[in-house]
């Protein structure tokens, strides 16, 4: 490695990388809860339509 | 009497006649890239020889010549210019040997990319990029391509990417400062040969920061700033450490905030040129057929087309299987035609310039990046509605841009707008006319002093004409 990477540089990028990962599984825990949420609503949705039989 | 300049004496770096060491190839001990009768090469030193064959073998060259990303090459069977030397590889050749000053923001943005990509893809082979300088980076087929093949080293476990400071200072500040404060800054890069300055690019965002340059510009330049003095610590680099993981999301992180970086819709004066200049359709076309024909007959390999806009008449050479590189003041007009190169992979390169004042040499001994003269001689060049600017905007003589042309090519292809061109009446309309000189008859005299005339017609339909030099031999 001929490069001086800096010692400033290096410090900085472990608190970015940090932000930057905790940012990453901000959104895919998100992401994964929405897909909970909207499977919960797709199982309701199929209860109200056997519903009708039921008054027949 | 003007005193005699001492210049560098590059006699002193050859090896023997035929052997030429590149000159900016000398902070890198990996290896050296040289010439030798005229074709460049690439020495592999012995301390990186275990990576280049980890490089090969492990597939990771093979997935990024596949995509393109990084420049093909043969191991040849010539011997290096050191005795360091192990082993030489011969590069595939690029055609034109461009600068990141000289680039507009979307060819800057895409090597940005490339480099984050081509680091991102090292890591899952147990590799990183080693530096991240736009210099690695050059173009080919209007798509940006790695040239550096010893770039690479060996990924350890908990290392942080070494080159990450020199990204920041050789893209994401650019990149920034164009699309936050002006998109001329670019300029800065010639400047700054290892890009800029991270406190100077926070000074000129000001408060245009947005979380990303917030990270990566301000807090990273206070923090170079607050730890300068910190190499009398004992402790040392050695002692930061960033999991796998964790460098990963930075890398993509990055990635998704230069995706994101965008211009403003800008504006300039040349924008919407072939919108609105004085061209009938018939003079349009006449121009088209006649600069073919003059380069059916030239049959150049390369060619320069000098204040090309948005590459409009750059392609007609592309018919003649030349590479093209395409040159204008006006950022606009090259991002136009580099989205065309680009998405068409044409044998060409847009590129931004003031031909009134071009790329410097710059660098140790001004000799590290040179002027576009020195990296090529064109067989052609063409300087279309390009003449009347440099003469009447920028009060150049006609005998003086005879004599530049001249230098620069066998071939020109130049087209005359006298006065009385309606143009030219918008440039006169807000100044005193002192060019009594710019005739057409000063025109032909001060370039028949130079070059040969080898055909000249009216445009249809204007009153410009369109001349074919060739320059004489000496």
């Amino acid at each position: 490695m001929y490069l001086d990477p800096g010692f400033g540089s290096m410090v900085i990028q472990v608190i970015v990388a940090a932000i930057a990962a905790g940012g990453a599984l901000y959104f895919a825990m998100k992401t994964k809860i929405k897909g909970l949420f909207s499977k919960k609503n797709e199982g309701k949705e199929q209860d109200v339509q056997h519903e009708p039989d039921k008054e027949n | 009497m003007r005193a005699k300049s001492k210049t560098f004496n590059m006699n002193q770096i050859k090896k023997t006649e035929t052997y030429c060491t590149e000159f900016s190839s000398f902070r890198d001990p990996s290896g050296t890239v040289f010439e030798k009768d005229g074709i460049i090469y690439r020495q592999i030193n012995h301390c990186y020889i275990k990576q280049y064959h980890y490089l090969m073998q492990s597939g990771l060259y093979d997935t990024l010549k596949r995509t393109g990303a990084l420049v093909s090459h043969e191991e040849v069977n010539i011997s290096g210019i050191t005795k360091d030397c192990v082993l030489v590889i011969r590069p595939e050749k690029i055609p034109f040997i461009s600068y990141p000053y000289e680039w507009i923001f979307g060819q800057l943005r895409d090597t940005a990319l490339l480099t984050l990509s081509i680091h991102r893809k090292a890591l899952e082979q147990g590799m990183i990029l080693k530096d991240a300088s736009a210099y690695n980076i050059q173009f080919k087929n209007g798509n940006p391509v790695m040239i550096d093949t010893l770039s690479f080293d060996f990924y350890q476990e908990g290392m942080p990417w070494v080159a990450y400071g020199q990204f920041c200072r050789h893209f994401l500040a650019p990149l920034l400062l164009m699309c936050r404060v002006d998109v001329r800054l670019n300029r800065l890069l010639s400047l700054y040969i290892d890009g800029i300055p991270l406190d100077l690019a926070s000074s000129l965002l000001k408060r245009k920061l947005g979380f990303f340059a917030r990270q990566h510009i301000h807090w990273h330049a206070k923090s170079i700033a607050k730890h300068a003095q910190d190499g009398k610590i004992s402790r040392g680099i050695k002692a930061i450490k960033i999991s796998k993981s964790n460098h990963i999301a930075l890398i993509e992180s990055l990635i998704r905030g230069v995706e994101k970086l965008s211009l403003k819709n800008v504006q300039t004066e040349w924008g919407d040129y072939y919108a609105h200049t004085n061209y009938s359709d018939t003079a349009a076309d006449h121009k088209k057929k006649l600069v073919s024909a003059f380069l059916k007959e030239i049959q150049p390999a390369t060619v320069w087309d000098l204040g090309a806009n948005d590459g409009t008449y750059s392609r007609l050479a592309l018919e003649q299987n030349a590479h093209v590189v395409s040159f204008d003041i006006d950022p606009v007009a090259v991002e136009r035609n580099y989205s065309f190169v680009k998405r068409e992979k044409l044998h060409m390169l847009p590129l931004v310039l003031d031909l009134t004042n071009p790329s410097p040499d710059i660098g140790f001994a001004n000799h590290e990046r040179v002027t576009i003269d020195k990296r090529q001689n064109p067989d052609c060049v063409m300087a279309l509605a390009l003449i009347h600017h440099l003469a009447i905007s920028n009060n150049l003589p006609l005998n003086k841009l005879a004599a530049w042309l001249a230098g620069l090519c066998d071939h020109l292809i130049i087209e005359f707008v006298p006065k009385e061109d309606s143009q030219v009446q918008i440039l006169l309309a807000t100044r005193v006319d002192i060019f009594s000189d710019y005739t057409r008859e000063t025109f032909e005299a001060a370039f028949n002093l130079h070059f040969i005339l080898r055909h000249s017609e009216n445009i249809e339909g204007s009153c410009r004409t369109l001349y074919w030099y060739e320059r004489k031999k000496p």
